[in-house]
């Protein structure tokens, strides 16, 4: 017990010296430099909570059909849904960046512009990622629930939409906001088709003006604020969920 | 355009040495990601508030950056060279995840099992090395093989600071030839083979580690 | 042997010991007994700091506990049995009475070996060396994790309900076991709510409610003239069932 205040002591005590020692350090860093670009650098850091909050929503849209083939699928579809789902989850999320920039000429014939080919493979990512959070949410019901419903007299639909899918939904909110999280972090790899996200905005201001530390200092609060917040939306929704991306 | 699988015949020395890349990167990323992650994770679990507080700030951090921050910040602010910039990023990054593997692990054994170690007179890096890390390894070993392909995948990423891996080597052919959609398929075919080879030793680990009841 | 000065300890607001003192003799054997939440098994457990005190002091073979700079070199003096064996279950009979003496006292392993196999032999089942714990009953378990911490050859032993959790055709085998270690002369501490067991084998039953020690003697005394009305409430309910 005294063993645990001395300790708390030693935390906060430790706390507070790197924080005035870092502080003092932080405030005499290159901000004169920097603070010309701070609209610049927000705008990128917009364009990519918009490139998440998009593809999260692309991806729950394409996600859905593909968990649904995968669980309820006839064989050959199945298959095929478990093959496209496991093979852009094994696949490096940069090769699938590259992918849709490179590859989108050869298959509608024009080009594509960064921007959409970073829309594109994002939404194509959370796609995959869900679609194995709502076959984890479809599987958390028990057998018992779906023999209950029938035994009832529900139809096979009736059983899916009103007692599967709502308690399904509600399983998997916490994992579908992690995703977010997940998805948020992965933005960062459009920087390398030449989108103006965040981290390019960042790197970009970098080259123009000599002040790393601050600007990386920006960088890292910028995704990490980011992440925390969307993490800690996950815990209000479940305190007990365990994040796992 | 028609397409050309021959490109991929002729640039296969290139490919040859950019999949050697991404496998040692690779390994070493494990290796490395999972000494720090499981000493992270096995710290985390001592009775004391401090450890608590110092390694979970650490996993907070560290979850809440994307590796290619991680990686141009050492390459490019810190100035290490591009291998070890690579390698560091790989492990510091998936330690994280690891370490929270590794302590989700230690919880899921029963307290009783410390309390008969401890009582017996053993020091806590005993508790660790014969009592609990036996028995948590064979929990572990389903989350640690998504967290091993996660460091394959993860390890595509050093191609933004040039060391030749594979992704690198099929920008390489896609700038020289302009045949990035057969540069892409085979390097997208060979990364899926090398996370099927990752999640085949495991499974095939998994017996050997199993714990009887 | 064992000694408390003015103990106390507490979860958040609860008071689980309130200035506890007690010393105990070296070959002493005493059965602590209380309802659920007395503070029995924290007693217990504080003599070899699994649980840390908040104040007063406990003193163990000449050494105090929350001050000793060394607690395994302590513990190691100090074997423990639990009401739910704790046997590793990763490792063999064998191995789990070996692990200690080799890693903790240093001892070859061959030495270590000859000692576990006698201790087999004197708990009963000489036979269960090379099997897995899951393997065993309860009771042979039990009596395994009994042998594992004399293998330590420790000075005291700590017994935490050690048949509580056991079928009831098992509780003998058990008992027996512990029976021949205090005919030995072994120092120790059981709580438990064998009072067939206390009656025969016991200097001394201690009686514990709400934190405190609230009555103490010899078996013979305790049984029959138990003075507050909390101990004969109690054991009115322990023996009309025996």
């Amino acid at each position: 017990m005294t063993d645990t205040r001395i300790q708390a002591a030693l935390w906060w005590g430790g706390v507070a010296l790197v924080a005035l020692f870092a502080g003092e350090r932080v405030l005499h860093l290159e901000w004169a430099a920097v603070a010309p670009s701070w609209l610049f650098l927000l705008t990128g850091l917009g364009r990519s909570w918009l490139l998440a909050v998009i593809a999260i929503g692309v991806g729950i849209c394409a996600a859905f059909p593909l968990a649904l083939l995968r669980v309820y699928g006839p064989t050959g579809l199945r298959h095929a849904a478990v093959g496209v789902i496991e093979a852009v989850r094994a696949t490096p999320e940069l090769m699938i960046v590259f992918w849709v920039y490179f590859t989108w000429p050869y298959l509608v014939g024009n080009q594509v512009t960064a921007w959409n080919a970073a829309l594109g493979s994002l939404s194509v990512i959370a796609a995959a990622y869900l679609a194995e959070v709502i076959r984890a949410g479809l599987y958390s019901i028990s057998v018992g629930q779906i023999e209950a419903a029938q035994s009832s007299g529900l139809s096979p639909y009736q059983t899916f939409r009103y007692i599967v899918l709502p308690q399904a939904m509600r399983n998997m909110l916490p994992a579908l906001i992690a995703q977010l999280v997940a998805l948020f972090k992965t933005t960062s790899l459009v920087y390398a088709i030449g989108v103006m996200d965040f981290f390019r905005a960042v790197n970009v201001t970098k080259n123009a003006v000599f002040a790393p530390y601050a600007l990386y200092l920006v960088l890292g609060a910028g995704y990490f604020f980011s992440c925390f917040a969307i993490t800690r939306l996950v815990r209000w929704f479940d305190p007990q969920y365990q994040l796992l991306e | 355009m028609a397409l050309d699988w021959s490109i991929l015949w002729q640039f296969r020395q290139a490919l040859w040495s950019g999949l050697l890349t991404t496998l040692w990167i690779s390994a070493v990323g494990i290796i490395g990601s999972t000494l720090l992650g499981v000493t992270i994770g096995c710290l985390s679990s001592l009775p004391s508030l401090l450890l608590r507080r110092l390694t979970g700030s650490y996993v907070e951090l560290l979850r809440n950056l994307p590796m290619i921050v991680k990686l141009f910040f050492l390459y490019f602010v810190v100035g290490l060279p591009a291998i070890p910039a690579a390698l560091l990023a790989l492990s510091l990054h998936q330690s994280a995840y690891i370490a929270d593997v590794t302590k989700a692990g230690i919880r899921s054994i029963a307290r009783g099992q410390i309390d008969a170690a401890l009582s017996l007179g053993h020091r806590w890096p005993q508790v660790f090395r014969y009592i609990l890390l036996p028995q948590v390894a064979r929990v572990v070993m389903p989350p640690m093989t998504t967290q091993y392909v996660s460091v394959v995948k993860n390890s595509a990423v050093v191609a933004l600071i040039a060391v030749q891996d594979l992704t690198f080597e099929t920008q390489q052919i896609n700038v020289e030839t302009f045949r990035g959609f057969e540069a892409a398929t085979a390097a997208t075919v060979l990364y899926i083979l090398v996370a099927l080879t990752v999640i085949g030793a495991m499974s095939w680990l998994q017996p050997r580690v199993v714990v009887r009841r | 042997m064992i000694e408390f000065r003015h103990v106390h300890k507490h979860f958040g607001e609860l008071q689980v010991l309130d200035d506890i003192s007690l010393r105990i003799a070296a070959g002493e054997v005493v059965v602590v007994c209380g309802p659920s939440g007395s503070g029995k098994s924290t007693l217990l457990r504080c003599i070899n700091r699994l649980e840390q005190i908040d104040s007063g002091e406990i003193i163990v073979d000449g050494i105090s506990v929350a001050g000793a700079r060394d607690i395994a070199r302590l513990r190691a003096e100090i074997g423990m049995v639990f009401q739910r064996f704790n046997l590793y279950p990763h490792l063999s009979v064998l191995d789990n009475l070996t692990l200690a003496p080799t890693k903790v006292r240093g001892l070859p392993k061959a030495k270590a070996v000859a000692t576990a196999v006698e201790l087999l032999a004197r708990v009963g089942i000489p036979e269960k060396a090379a099997a897995w714990p899951a393997q065993l009953s309860g009771g042979q378990q039990q009596r395994v994790a009994i042998a594992r911490a004399l293998a330590m050859q420790p000075k005291i032993m700590l017994f935490d309900e050690p048949t509580s959790a056991l079928d009831p055709e098992m509780i003998q085998e058990v008992l027996e076991v512990m029976m021949m270690l205090a005919k030995e002369g072994m120092t120790m501490v059981v709580v438990t709510h064998e009072m067939g067991f206390a009656r025969r084998v016991a200097d001394r039953v201690i009686f514990m409610d709400a934190g405190r020690i609230v009555e103490q003697g010899p078996p013979e005394s305790f049984f029959t003239q138990a003075q507050d009305p909390r101990t004969q409430a109690f054991l009115s309910k322990i023996l009309s069932h025996v």
